[in-house]
């Protein structure tokens, strides 16, 4: 049995996470592999790549899980598969445009909350909630947005696979395991997609050093403030604002699923204060970095954010196993039982 | 003779309004209640005494029960069991019990019984065949999960019995499902053998005599 539940968990979501992996860490070899010169261009059309590996992961493990879903649904979550690949293909366009960061994050935030206002319809909606949903992308999107500006590639991708491993997590406390799964799928993907881009990122940064080191003019491309992890040169594949917009409204549209069909002790804030954590790394630690490697940034960002949902997690599971005892005491009071007791 | 008629005519008048009795209320001839049936009697689904069995194998071990409390609904039947019930049963999944809360929550969620979007499992029977007095198989519509299916369920009638407000009529109803046919899999393949597909339901319904207005 054991055997068969790993093979399970192999199919559903480690399988799933290595071809969105796959996709994403396709586009940042190929770069990697680029003559200096025209890397430029190969860069913007490898950040497609990011914005794909977590729908590709989604939607491979929801069709691995769940099966393929037909028009019209059968049931109203079955629209996931459909509302990730329309985000993926959305996000995957405007990263590859050359615009400026918060035009990015306008177009996708408008476009993907606004088809999900109209279209993504969970059990029990109403229009606030779907406005809410169409907000909540929004401002994500802006809160994700900003702080792919600020973190290496390595850093942005460790933090949303956080944000979507705790959004598993709560899946599972509000007893929608499926979707769970699935959640997780995406987070292994994207941490997969950062070790990629770390392993990389530190053979660029040899690579720089040796340069450096044979023609000390080379020192002269390391930007000023060069140790925050953006804007260092060693970065192959920064994430666009287009990519980390997209990624929140996927964050956005699964948390309104598990909340709707919730039947745990999750409450919306818990789903809320997983989706915001990454404000709690969002340039507060840009000064303090100044002149440390690379790394520290990466855990400095990830550390903090995990920080926040370990803490959401751990009362979301608090409140189960007190709401767990609160229904035990209530069946030590059935009469029945205390008349067994009694007879004893 | 004005005596005579008098008492002739006394002694007529019973003996013809004992002659035009319902047939029913002479018990020892049985045959002749079939020959004449009865009007179909109205029954109205008793909540409190109705509830539905489910059983499902677990872990391809033991065979795990929950119920689902009080059915609603209603039954036509003629007492004298001259045609089969005519039943249409409603189970709100909400009234799911399992012993566990933690497991009726499970159930209820998108992975089982996706209670938000399908709150009820309904079955309204279309006819049926007698197989032995007062046992019938009846031939219905089920739905359950957002999925309609023609089922055939085995039903007794387990006692016509007299209540505070009048006649109670009780009956048994079984019937084995697959899930899988009402889009319910999870936990039959994935993940591999967690839960059976099979489900048998065994549903126990009594009914008043509906009265009239």
């Amino acid at each position: 049995m054991l055997l068969e539940v790993a093979l399970y968990l192999v199919k559903v979501l480690l399988l799933p996470a290595i071809a969105g992996m796959a996709v994403g860490g396709f586009g940042v070899v190929t770069v990697a592999r680029r003559a200096e010169h025209d890397r430029q261009q190969a860069v913007r059309r490898a950040q497609v790549g990011q914005a794909m590996a977590a729908s590709i992961a989604f939607i491979a493990s929801f069709l691995l899980e769940a099966g393929p879903v037909g028009l019209p649904l059968a049931e109203r979550w079955h629209v996931l598969p459909y509302a990730v690949g329309v985000a993926a293909i959305v996000g995957a366009i405007v990263a590859s445009m050359r615009s400026a960061w918060w035009v990015q994050w306008l177009i996708v935030s408008v476009i993907l909350g606004g088809l999900a206002w109209k279209f993504v319809v969970f059990a029990a909606s109403n229009p606030y909630i779907q406005a809410g949903l169409f907000g909540s992308i929004v401002l994500v999107g802006l809160l994700w947005s900003a702080v792919a500006r600020d973190a290496c590639s390595v850093g942005m991708a460790m933090m949303s696979a956080i944000v979507f491993a705790g959004l598993g997590v709560l899946m599972i406390l509000a007893n929608f395991a499926s979707l769970g799964v699935m959640a997780f799928a995406v987070a292994a993907a994207l941490a997969g997609l950062g070790m990629v881009s770390g392993v990389l990122n530190l053979r660029e940064a040899a690579r720089l050093r040796a340069a450096a080191s044979s023609h000390p003019v080379a020192l002269s491309a390391e930007p000023a403030g060069a140790a925050c992890p953006a804007d260092a040169a060693c970065e192959l594949v920064p994430w666009t604002a287009a990519a980390a917009a997209t990624l929140a409204a996927i964050a956005c549209v699964l948390a309104l699923c598990g909340h709707a069909y919730n039947y745990g002790e999750v409450r919306p804030v818990h789903w809320a204060a997983i989706l915001l954590s990454p404000f709690f790394a969002l340039r507060v630690c840009k000064p303090c970095l100044r002149g440390a490697k690379p790394i520290v940034g990466v855990v400095w960002r990830a550390g903090l954010c995990l920080v926040v949902v370990l803490a959401t997690i751990v009362n979301a599971v608090g409140r189960g196993s007190a709401a767990e005892e609160a229904s035990d005491g209530a069946a030590g009071s059935d009469p029945m039982m205390d008349m067994l007791e009694e007879s004893k | 003779m004005r005596t005579l008629i008098v008492a002739s005519s006394l002694i007529a008048v019973p003996l013809l309004a004992a002659a035009s009795r319902p047939m029913w209320s002479a018990p020892a001839n049985a045959e002749a209640v079939r020959a004449q049936p009865a009007a179909a009697g109205e029954l109205t689904l008793d909540p409190v005494h109705s509830m539905a069995l489910f059983r499902i194998q677990h872990l391809e071990a033991g065979q795990f029960w929950g119920r689902i409390n009080a059915l609603s609904g209603s039954v036509t039947w003629p007492m004298d069991d001259s045609a089969a019930p005519v039943i249409k049963a409603v189970a709100e999944l909400k009234n799911i019990d399992t012993g566990s809360e933690k497991l009726d929550n499970n159930l209820k969620g998108p992975n089982f019984f996706n209670e938000k979007e399908f709150p009820s499992i309904t079955f309204s029977s279309t006819g049926g065949t007698r197989v032995a007095e007062r046992h019938w198989t009846l031939t219905g519509d089920l739905s359950l999960h957002g999925v309609t299916k023609p089922v055939q369920v085995d039903c007794v009638v387990t006692g016509v019995g007299k209540g505070p407000t009048g006649k109670k009529v009780g009956f048994e109803c079984m019937v084995t499902i697959k899930r899988s046919d009402f889009g319910m899999t999870w936990g039959i393949e994935k993940p591999p053998k967690a839960l059976g597909d099979e489900v048998r339901l065994v549903i126990g319904l009594e009914a008043d005599e509906t009265k009239a207005e």
